[in-house]
């Protein structure tokens, strides 16, 4: 028997809490092949550790699933670790049991904060400024506000620091308007 | 902002790139800044008041080293200058002149 993530999902979905146990003895009668903590992984990404992430065409198995890199992002021993025994039965006690929340990469600065700052910022400046605004994002902001909203402000000072050349072409632009209204 | 050429944020500013002893960019003018005066400047206006100081002569940048928080890029150093010296000098004292003899803040005059 081997599984793949097609096959899991087609046959079960996203298991309700009472099919549990069944997925869990379906998967420990593939024990021997070791398929079972490919199953495990798969069933960690259900609980909702989403970055681990395959392909559904691949085969899971144990061996080469563990530490191979896929897109970037690795299945660690600890996601093993973690989903062993018994725990795996109640999925509200493996996820306060998670020490998995650690991001495979740290999370970058915005690319287009990063891009409307290279277009705003004189380019004699732009390697020091960028290098402000990366770290002031790593150190300060992903602390305090969390990924999502460290990058809104990443924006926001993004467009701040710009504000010279977008405020003169909204002046342009109104004055446009202006003349073309009054019919000069 | 008067005959001294040196307004309050500028005069904190200048402080702090004091304070920093020629270690100081914008990041940590504003820690420092926010450490000792309780409120964190934006990184937009320390950089508008920096290049102000700059042609006015009273700082003095280079580039610095580069970091791996920093995504590899330097930082620009800033480093007082005798103008800068000069002008926090006369800040101080004309401070000094206005605070003496003045009653103290509780009582009414």
């Amino acid at each position: 028997m081997s599984f793949t993530l097609r096959s899991i999902k087609a046959r079960w979905g996203k298991p309700h809490r009472h099919e549990w146990e069944e997925l869990w003895s379906e998967l420990q009668m593939a024990d021997n092949d070791g398929e079972e903590e490919a199953g495990e992984a798969y069933l960690a990404a259900l609980l909702g550790q989403s970055h681990i992430v395959l392909s559904e065409q691949d085969e899971l198995r144990a061996a080469d699933l563990v530490a191979r890199d896929h897109g970037g992002k690795t299945i660690a021993w600890e996601a093993k670790r973690m989903v062993r025994g018994r725990l795996l039965l109640d999925p509200n006690m493996v996820r306060a049991a998670s020490t998995y929340t650690t991001p495979a990469a740290p999370n970058p600065p915005p690319r287009i904060g990063e891009f409307l700052l290279a277009f705003f910022v004189a380019p004699e400046a732009q390697e020091e400024k960028l290098g402000d605004m990366a770290e002031r994002f790593t150190k300060t902001w992903l602390p305090r506000f969390g990924a999502r909203g460290a990058r809104l402000v990443y924006l926001w000072h993004a467009l701040w620091l710009g504000q010279r050349l977008w405020r003169g072409a909204l002046f342009c632009a109104a004055a446009d308007w202006f003349v073309r209204k009054i019919g000069l | 902002m008067g005959r001294l050429g040196l307004g309050d944020f500028e005069r904190n500013v200048l402080l702090g790139v004091l304070h920093l002893r020629g270690t100081g960019y914008a990041i940590s003018i504003i820690e420092e800044i926010a450490k000792r005066i309780g409120s964190e400047p934006s990184l937009g206006s320390i950089y508008v008041t920096l290049d102000r100081l700059q042609k006015k002569g009273f700082v003095s940048s280079k580039l610095g080293d580069a970091t791996a928080e920093r995504g590899g890029k330097r930082k620009r150093l800033y480093q007082i200058e005798a103008p800068g010296v000069r002008a926090l000098s006369e800040v101080r004292d004309a401070s000094k002149r206005m605070w003496a003899g003045a009653p103290p803040l509780g009582a009414r005059t």
